[in-house]
């Protein structure tokens, strides 16, 4: 906690969660063993794990498409969540067990801002729940130390069930009802948007025998490539209107992840930064395109580069 | 022929405590009837295509022997936790594995601790099969459309029919799939729109009437109109593995609505 001063965003990041990345580390929580793989996210993610040792966040908050829920954005509230997660695409990869220490005050907050701004939303209370490896990935990648509580969001199902419009105003409003919560918790926190981005993948393991041959893993197709080096590009650049508009073909064409609306959610948070973000690695998983990028807005405010209402 | 019972069921986890005064009781007593017909007629194995465990690299059939633990589903968590036991044919598993591999279909039997089972099979199971019937599971593979699931699902008839255990097949799947995107009084639960309501009423006739090729033709426009569970493929399944035949009319137990979605609990004349 930093007192009763107001909370902030230190700053959010890009964290892609495929299991491969956990996978290729070995750490002891996982079971399956690997020699290794995907470095260049994995050394991606180090910038991650050096920043937040320096910065020392009260909380990380976490959207992720891969909890799933019908009605409302809901919100991780058990102030600790344990057990066995397993991946049920890549079984073989991912069965890690997990504990983690939820900030339950800030979590119940952004899920009463939510309701107050017109979403549906409530908090998870079922101790026995078993969190998605997707939070789990982007939260083991970015802290493997697990010593900062975090917040899991889950991914509402309305980008797939309503119109875009009424699918990215919901997510516009969960990123303001989590920047007020916070502004009120007095808190320094965090964000990640656990996205890929061009989501198109191989329907096989190329090399099933390894799945970390790296002679075997690239870029699905040039045309997936092509969109995710057009949207990087747009990010380091800091035109965020720019991404706005082509987020709707980006999906489209790319069945980019984001539709699950986890960037836009963080980026509303943020008050859509008019600053460059830093592409820290890109990658292919199983084809897929992923980017760890970061949104530094202590650097933001020291320069004084403004930031925009949409 | 060992193929002896087969259903379609809905697997939402309003089913298991029903909310006093909404229609979820008498969709969960139909599936407890069919349990107890099922056991009539002496099944010795159950087999869930459930349309909630969405496969992406081919299809998976669960393999582990015995699996138990207490389930919370990702929606609808506030429903509370969901205790389940399976006991599985972890060696019929193999030989589905091996019969629709041979067929040319990607499929992998697993055996993993911990493996998330959809909740889907796991509500189906808790009404329908009370007495710890052997059961066997397999993934509705993502990329399969609707003519690959009916090969699909005729490439496992060949093993049900060469193995002498009778057998039952429960396809998990809602009908009409738009639900309410806010929380509803149960009590006042109902199809989401007349439109809806009207499309699964039709399916539920053809199907009633054993006009199954005339139901197969309507699919993706009823799927596309009404948003029916995964492409209705829990239908391409039952057709594949000979339980829903042309000119045999299926029994509709029960119709009724969860959270706005359309639900049935239908029996097949095996
Ligand atoms: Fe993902």
């Amino acid at each position: 906690m930093s007192g009763a001063s107001e909370g902030r965003i230190l700053g959010g990041w890009l964290a892609p969660h495929p299991p491969h990345l956990v996978y290729a580390e070995n750490p002891p929580q996982n079971e399956p063993r690997s020699s290794g793989g995907w470095e260049m996210l994995r050394w991606a993610y180090d910038e991650c794990r050096a920043k937040l040792k320096a910065q020392r966040p009260d909380v990380i908050i976490v959207h992720s498409p891969h909890w799933q829920t019908t009605v409302g954005h809901d919100v991780l509230a058990v102030p600790k969540l344990q057990g066995l997660s397993v991946d049920p695409i890549f079984p073989h990869l991912f069965r890690y067990k997990f504990d983690l220490q939820v900030d339950v005050d800030l979590a119940e907050s952004i899920s009463e801002e939510a309701r107050a701004l017109g979403l549906t939303s409530k908090p998870m209370a079922n101790p026995a729940f078993r969190v998605d490896y997707g939070t789990i990935t982007s939260l083991h990648m970015m802290n493997p130390d697990w010593d900062i509580p975090m917040v899991g969001i889950s991914a509402n199902n309305s980008p797939y069930f309503h119109d875009p419009k009424t699918a990215q105003d919901e997510m516009i409003k969960l990123g303001e009802a989590t920047r007020i919560a916070i502004q009120k918790s007095g808190k320094r926190a965090v964000l990640a948007a656990s996205n890929s981005l061009s989501h198109l993948h191989f329907s096989a393991e190329p090399n099933p025998a390894l799945p970390e041959d790296m002679s075997r893993e690239h870029v699905f197709s040039h045309a997936q490539y092509e969109w995710d080096v057009r949207v990087i590009n747009l990010l380091r650049a800091g035109k965020i209107f720019e991404l706005m508009n082509i987020l709707p073909d980006f999906m489209e064409e790319a069945v980019a992840e984001v539709k699950a609306g986890s960037l836009m959610w963080m980026l509303s948070a943020m008050e859509f930064p008019q600053l460059p973000a830093k592409l820290h690695g890109y990658g292919n998983v199983i084809g897929t395109g992923n980017a760890v990028m970061e949104w530094d807005l202590t650097e933001m405010h020291s320069r004084g580069t403004g930031s925009t209402q949409l | 022929m060992t193929l002896t019972f087969a259903a379609l069921v809905p697997g939402l986890p309003h089913l298991l405590n029903p909310a006093p005064g909404s229609g979820h009781d008498a969709l969960a007593r139909a599936m407890a009837h069919i349990g107890d017909t099922l056991e009539a007629k002496g099944v010795k194995r159950i087999l869930y295509y459930s349309t909630q465990w969405l496969s992406v690299l081919g299809t998976m059939v669960q393999a582990q022997p015995t699996i138990s633990g207490v389930h919370v589903d990702a929606s609808w968590h506030q429903l509370g936790e969901i205790p389940f036991s399976f006991k599985v044919d972890s060696a019929f598993a193999e030989q589905m594995s091996a019969a629709a591999t041979a067929a040319g279909f990607r499929t992998q039997a697993i055996n993993y601790e911990g493996f998330p089972i959809d909740t889907g099979t796991i509500v189906a199971n808790r009404l329908i099969n009370r007495h710890g019937i052997a059961t066997g599971m397999i993934s509705s593979w993502l990329y399969a459309g609707y003519e690959d699931t009916v090969k699909f699902g005729q490439s496992l008839a060949d093993a049900i029919a060469a193995d002498t255990a009778p057998t039952a097949v429960i396809a998990v799947s809602s009908l009409s799939g738009n639900y309410f995107p806010t929380d509803i009084d149960p009590r006042e639960d109902h199809i989401s729109s007349p439109e809806d309501d009207e499309w699964n009423q039709r399916i539920i006739a053809l199907m009633s009437s054993g006009s199954f090729g005339a139901a197969d033709l309507l699919v993706p426009t009823y799927a596309k109109t009404c948003r029916a569970e995964v492409g209705f493929k829990a239908l391409a399944f039952l057709r594949g593995i000979g339980a829903a035949r042309e000119k045999q009319g299926a029994t509709c137990l029960q119709y009724g609505a969860i959270h706005g979605t359309g639900a049935a609990v239908i029996q097949f004349s095996c």
